[in-house]
């Protein structure tokens, strides 16, 4: 079968169980919203063209807090107008998955090319502080198995959570030999009618820091959403125990969160002297890089990046710790994700591989960069 | 015979005492009790704002979003499940001011909700900067010569995209108030209710004495349901206020595009492996 990026995201969205979709077109984003509101009527799926980002982020948010899987999709500069919107998602702990296919920026940028210029905004976006999740998948199959991931993950923990794609990787077809829709299942994080305890507390604080989840009228329970600090009631308060405990709570479910998939993936020989990172849709480029240095007998290995945060601290200090030359690949002039590598493990990496003028890499232009630093 | 008011809340409201936000309150308790509904089939939407604080002030489900963003949430938690009954209440610088935009769009998809703006020409939460609707002249801290940006009439635009329901109140006016929301509840579609509200804080211009001056109900002899009336009826500002229906219309809602009468809310629909194995194989 030949799939692109943008087929696979939407499947596994779909397969993830969305119900609701809205979006405001910008490229290189439109081809997921594309897909799914051509399958909408056949799955019982509800698709709205919104008059800005901020109001498409705002119906999902609805939705999602109304029980319904929902979803955006969109661009850098339309993620910006959605910044408020998911600081909302994460004080009121509501479900969302944003799909936020990059292309280079500031402004307007390259509109059809591709960036990973977006990694710093996805991991600050939003006022205040919450837990998110970001997903940056590296091909198409990766990105079917994600975006279901993502679906139940939002529900699983009431987070927001980001497909971090860029126009590479939506629009790359590849061969693929079957997808299975069996291997990783859409299941319902929801309370089941019946084990609803009364009286329902919204934002009950648990161990977990998850409370449960039930939708508006179920069992015949009131409950209301709110962006204040609030009580577990989800009521307006001004107590400083009660602001301490909101905090801790919505934090606390990132100890379940850094447990959840993906960790890095490591290929190559196994204890390589160099080693490249990817994240996102430099895999491919990368993936070729090494198997082109491996036959030439070089000392070589990768490590790839799907998810990204919460981040993966121990299983890249594992993989990584006294390897000689650590290069980060990626499309970028800032090396964002080399700087939260370092950051998150105190790890040394070498001068990153770093292309910035719209273009994907190809195994021939990081073998030049790599070369270029050897003299 | 009295109907058990099942929504009323007996807390605390961080309201102003004398500010028009009680009336409307005990408008929209009124009217969903008169239309015999139980606080778990309701959801009441809003943003932020003095206003905004009423779903924290009424026994039902409730979602307090963003500033500007009510109508936005209040379409998607209704198209995430129609069995609910939505309104919004918000204030006139959430809805007409940071969510202009939305509110036209709102109109023009007609989904089933009914929104009550409670508007008190000024920006309430915030102490008194001036508001889309505030009248030339106010003079305020942000405003210090006196606004002279024309003020937005909300009830035109409404008519102008054939909104299917715009209506003005008072909030005095708690029976009359009732009534309106009723109507507009029972109306299908985007029902608009513009319900001018004292704030005894900071609007020293549009007070109760003002306003009680000024409103006047329209009678039986005005026919809603003229475009061209109601557009001039709601240009009708100054010495006289008309409070009612001033626009009817009928035509189809939201969802009557997108869901069937008898399909199931999208939170109870399911994505079928089967399903997802036809969108793989039309890729071979
Ligand atoms: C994005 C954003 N901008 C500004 C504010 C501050 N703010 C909160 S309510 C409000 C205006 C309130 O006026 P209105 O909607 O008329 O409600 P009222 O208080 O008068 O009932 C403002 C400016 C905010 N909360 N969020
Ligand atoms: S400040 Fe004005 S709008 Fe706010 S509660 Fe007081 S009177 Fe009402
Ligand atoms: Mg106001």
């Amino acid at each position: 079968m030949l799939i692109n990026g943008a087929e696979a995201i939407s499947i596994g969205m779909i397969a993830g169980g969305i119900r609701f979709i809205s979006a405001y077109p910008m490229s290189p984003s439109t081809g997921i919203f594309t897909y799914i509101t051509g399958k909408a009527r056949k799955f019982g799926i509800v698709s709205e063209q919104a008059e800005d980002e901020i109001a498409a982020c705002n119906m999902a948010l609805g939705a999602g807090a109304a029980g319904a899987r929902a979803a955006v999709t969109t661009s850098g500069g339309g993620l910006s107008l959605m910044c408020e919107g998911i600081s909302l998602a994460g004080a009121a702990e509501i479900p969302i998955v944003i799909a936020n296919m990059q292309r280079p920026g500031p402004a307007t940028g390259f509109p059809t090319r591709t960036a990973q210029e977006d990694l710093d905004l996805v991991l600050n976006i939003g006022h205040g502080e919450f837990p998110r999740f970001i997903f940056a998948p590296g091909t198409a199959e990766e990105a079917f198995y994600t975006s279901i991931h993502a679906m139940n993950l939002a529900e699983k923990y009431q987070v927001p959570v980001f497909i971090l794609g860029d126009q590479h990787l939506v629009d790359s077809s590849i061969t693929l030999d079957k997808l299975n829709p069996n291997k990783v299942k859409c299941k319902s994080y929801m309370v089941k009618s019946g084990n609803l305890k009364k009286p329902y507390l919204r934002y009950k604080n648990t161990k977990s820091g998850v409370s449960p989840l039930a939708y508006y009228g179920q069992d015949k329970i009131t409950f209301i959403v709110d962006s204040h600090v609030h009580t577990e009631d989800g009521h307006i308060s001004e107590d400083s125990d009660v602001a301490n405990k909101l905090a801790e709570k919505r934090f606390r479910k990132l100890d379940g969160m850094k447990k959840e998939l993906y960790g890095p993936q490591y290929y190559g020989l196994q204890n390589a002297e160099t080693v490249l990172v990817s994240w996102g849709s430099t895999y491919g480029a990368v993936r070729e890089t090494i198997d082109s240095l491996l036959e030439k007998k070089k000392s070589v290995a990768m490590v790839h990046y799907n998810k990204i945060w919460p981040f993966p601290v121990e299983e890249s200090i594992k993989l990584l710790k006294s390897r000689k030359d650590i290069r980060v690949v990626e499309n970028n002039y800032q090396a964002q994700f080399n700087r939260l590598l370092r950051r998150e493990t105190k790890i040394d990496t070498g001068e990153p591989v770093l292309r910035y003028d719209g273009r994907p890499f190809d195994a021939q232009f990081i073998i030049e960069k790599l070369k270029k630093r050897q003299k | 015979m009295t109907k058990e008011n099942y929504f009323h809340y007996s807390g605390e409201r961080a309201w102003c005492p004398g500010c028009g936000d009680h009336g409307i309150l005990s408008s929209v308790e009124n009217a969903l009790t008169n239309l015999k509904k139980k606080p778990y089939e309701v959801l009441m939407v809003s943003g932020i704002g003095q206003a905004a604080k009423l779903p924290h002030y009424i026994k039902a489900n409730g979602f307090d979003g963003l500033h500007g963003r009510a109508l936005p949430a209040a379409f998607g938690a209704k198209v995430a499940n129609h069995k609910l009954m939505v309104l919004v209440t918000s204030g006139d610088g959430d809805i007409y001011g940071e969510g202009g935009n939305h509110f036209i769009h709102a109109i023009r998809r007609n989904i089933d909700i009914t929104l009550i703006v409670h508007n008190n020409q000024i920006y309430g939460l915030t102490k008194g900067q001036a508001s889309p609707t505030s009248d030339l002249g106010m003079v305020t801290k942000t405003q210090p010569d006196g606004v002279f940006t024309i003020p937005f009439n909300p009830l035109q635009m409404a008519i102008t995209l054939d909104a299917v329901f715009v209506a003005r109140s008072f909030s005095k006016e708690i029976a009359f108030t009732t009534k309106l929301i009723e109507e507009g509840i029972r109306t299908p579609g985007f029902s608009l209710i513009d319900v001018l509200q004292p704030c005894v804080s900071f609007n020293h211009v549009n007070t109760y004495k003002w306003y009680s001056e000024r409103v006047y109900q329209l009678d039986n002899s005005y026919d809603p349901a003229d475009k061209s009336k109601a557009y001039q009826k709601s240009s009708e500002w100054g010495d006289k206020i008309p409070i009612g229906v001033i626009y009817k219309n009928s035509r189809k809602t939201y969802l009557d595009n997108v869901v069937k009468p008898k399909d199931p809310p999208l939170i109870k629909r399911m994505s079928s492996i089967k399903g997802v194995e036809s969108l793989i194989n039309e890729l071979y």
